[in-house]
């Protein structure tokens, strides 16, 4: 499972920054075509990040 | 009152007044620095209505060397501190473009409940922009037709509809398109500095923004407090040389996502190498050259939408698209729906004129054929996610107007801000953010395995606490 992770040359105790996943688990062997099927279309993900940097 | 005020200022008498108390500056400019601010309800349009929002006009030169050259309104807007026994002042803040409205700002920062309680929230549209005196272009058609594989007999196209551009924007912005300018709007956020009463201000800029907060720091180093420089550019590079920077940054998303996809090919059946997975896209791409396919109408709108490889979050569902087009089996609306989306996460169409005054503080190449080699070279090589169309010509180019002034060295003699940059961002790469942060001897944070453009308070799924 993979997080936003925050670096840089601050502390980590000064400042987080946590954050939803970056990729979806997908099953290992899945057919791409049932994958397809069963989860979200890109244009919902692509929408549902256009919607969180407002104004931009 | 010597000044020649124009009739824009004139339109908006209730919101301000010449006659005040607040902090003083010596010389010309005294005026302007000790005006009143008259905040009242915002009219109709400025921003989303809420309580406690405020709106006022504050005036400003338009030629700070000559002030009898007239002047120009700067629309701003105020949430005030909810807790005014912590107050730390005034949070100015810009959304970048340059051109973009920000009135909307005191919005911006509902969820951060500790920003809202010591600051008040300022939002500014810039000169030129918006609710402020604008600066206007006459119309030039779009160029949404250039395709994103030009044949070299259509790379004059650019270079036509850029001439266009900046003659329109010359004829339409007459005197005042000069004095649209980063350095100008710096010393408009001072001049509502001192009309605001305030010692110091505390600023807030995302993408183009940090150029500003750059600036404004650089000019006038004893009025900045704390800062943010969010999705920051380089502070040492041309714009051009930025999206040279841009290019870059859309190449190596794209590298990244074929070697994803290639580590997943039990799930997507794209292949088990980049090559291989670059060659599915390549493979769709040449069936589109023939006619529509995928739910695709042609080769330019599936390079765009390959450019959805800048977010980390989209590569599963965008090798879950290419698969379904590989298997035949795309939902023909898809396509048009991922461009639509795609187009919505794209920066705000910014106010005519402002954008096309302010991106030639930059020095750009004249000569066409050094864009054309360019845009040749990444045609050939990686088309995808509108490289070319970065490396055309723009209207700066064909620049008709004298600067005034060089943007001044950027140097840091007010307190440590902070920078933030995201990798995969390919607005502001974070090769760019991270020479901003070390120029300025500043901290930076990188939000890793993102992609997005924009974060500091606004994106609800990062957590920000004090720093």
């Amino acid at each position: 499972m993979n997080k936003y992770l925050v670096s840089g040359i601050l502390p980590a105790s000064r400042v987080t920054c946590a954050g939803t996943d970056i990729a979806e688990n997908v099953p290992p062997g899945a057919a791409a075509s049932l994958t397809a099927q069963s989860s979200r279309p890109l244009s919902d993900v692509l929408g549902e990040i256009a919607a969180e940097t407002k104004p931009f | 009152m010597r000044k020649r005020w124009g009739a824009a200022a004139l339109a908006a008498p209730l919101f301000m007044s010449l006659v005040g108390t607040a902090q003083a500056a010596p010389g010309p400019l005294d005026e302007y620095y000790t005006q009143t601010v008259a905040w009242a309800e915002c009219p109709a349009g400025w921003v989303s209505p809420s309580t406690g929002v405020e709106c006022a006009t504050v005036i400003v030169p338009m030629d700070y060397k000559n002030p009898d050259n007239g002047n120009l309104e700067i629309a701003i807007s105020r949430k005030k501190a909810t807790d005014p026994a912590r107050r730390r002042g005034v949070l100015l803040t810009n959304p970048g473009g340059p051109g973009g409205s920000g009135l909307g700002a005191v919005h911006w920062f509902n969820a951060q409940t500790e920003v809202l309680k010591i600051y008040d929230v300022i939002g500014m549209d810039p000169r030129g922009v918006g609710r402020s005196t604008q600066l206007r272009c006459i119309s030039t058609p779009t160029d949404d037709e250039f395709p994103s594989r030009p044949t070299d007999s259509q790379l004059a196209n650019w270079s036509e509809y850029a001439r266009a551009v900046e003659d329109n924007c010359q004829r339409g912005g007459g005197e005042m398109r000069r004095f649209v300018s980063t350095m100008n709007t710096a010393r408009d956020m001072d001049v509502i500095r001192g009309a605001l009463g305030e010692k110091k201000i505390s600023y807030v800029g995302y993408s183009y923004g940090t150029q500003l907060g750059a600036v404004f720091g650089s000019m006038f180093p004893k009025s900045l407090d704390r800062s943010v420089l969010d999705s920051a550019l380089d502070p040492l590079k041309t714009w051009h040389e930025q999206d040279v920077d841009v290019v870059d940054a859309i190449t190596d998303n794209l590298k990244k996502w074929t070697e994803w996809t290639a580590a997943r090919n039990g799930t997507y059946g794209l292949g088990t190498t980049p090559a291989a997975v670059r060659g599915e896209l390549d493979a769709i791409a040449a069936k589109l050259k023939a006619g529509p396919y995928g739910g695709y109408a042609d080769v330019s709108s599936f390079d765009y939408a390959v450019g959805a490889t800048r977010y980390r979050r989209s590569w599963a569902a965008f090798s879950r698209h290419i698969a379904s087009i590989k298997a035949g089996a795309a939902d023909p609306a898809e396509a048009s729906a991922i461009v639509a989306a795609l187009k919505k996460g794209d920066i705000e169409p910014t106010s005519a004129g402002t954008y096309q005054a302010v991106t030639c503080e930059w020095d750009w190449f004249t000569d066409v054929n050094t864009y054309y080699n360019d845009m040749k070279r990444w045609r050939d090589t990686n088309p995808y996610g509108g490289t070319v169309d970065y490396m055309a010509p723009t209207n700066c180019t064909f620049r008709a107007f004298k600067r005034p002034e060089k943007i001044p060295a950027i140097t840091r003699k007010y307190p440590a801000g902070l920078v933030v940059n995201s990798d995969g961002d390919t607005q502001t790469p974070l090769a760019n953010g991270r020479v901003m942060a070390e120029h300025l001897n500043q901290p930076l944070i990188n939000v890793s395995n993102d992609g997005q453009h924009g974060h500091y308070a606004l994106r609800r799924t990062l957590a920000w606490t004090r720093w």
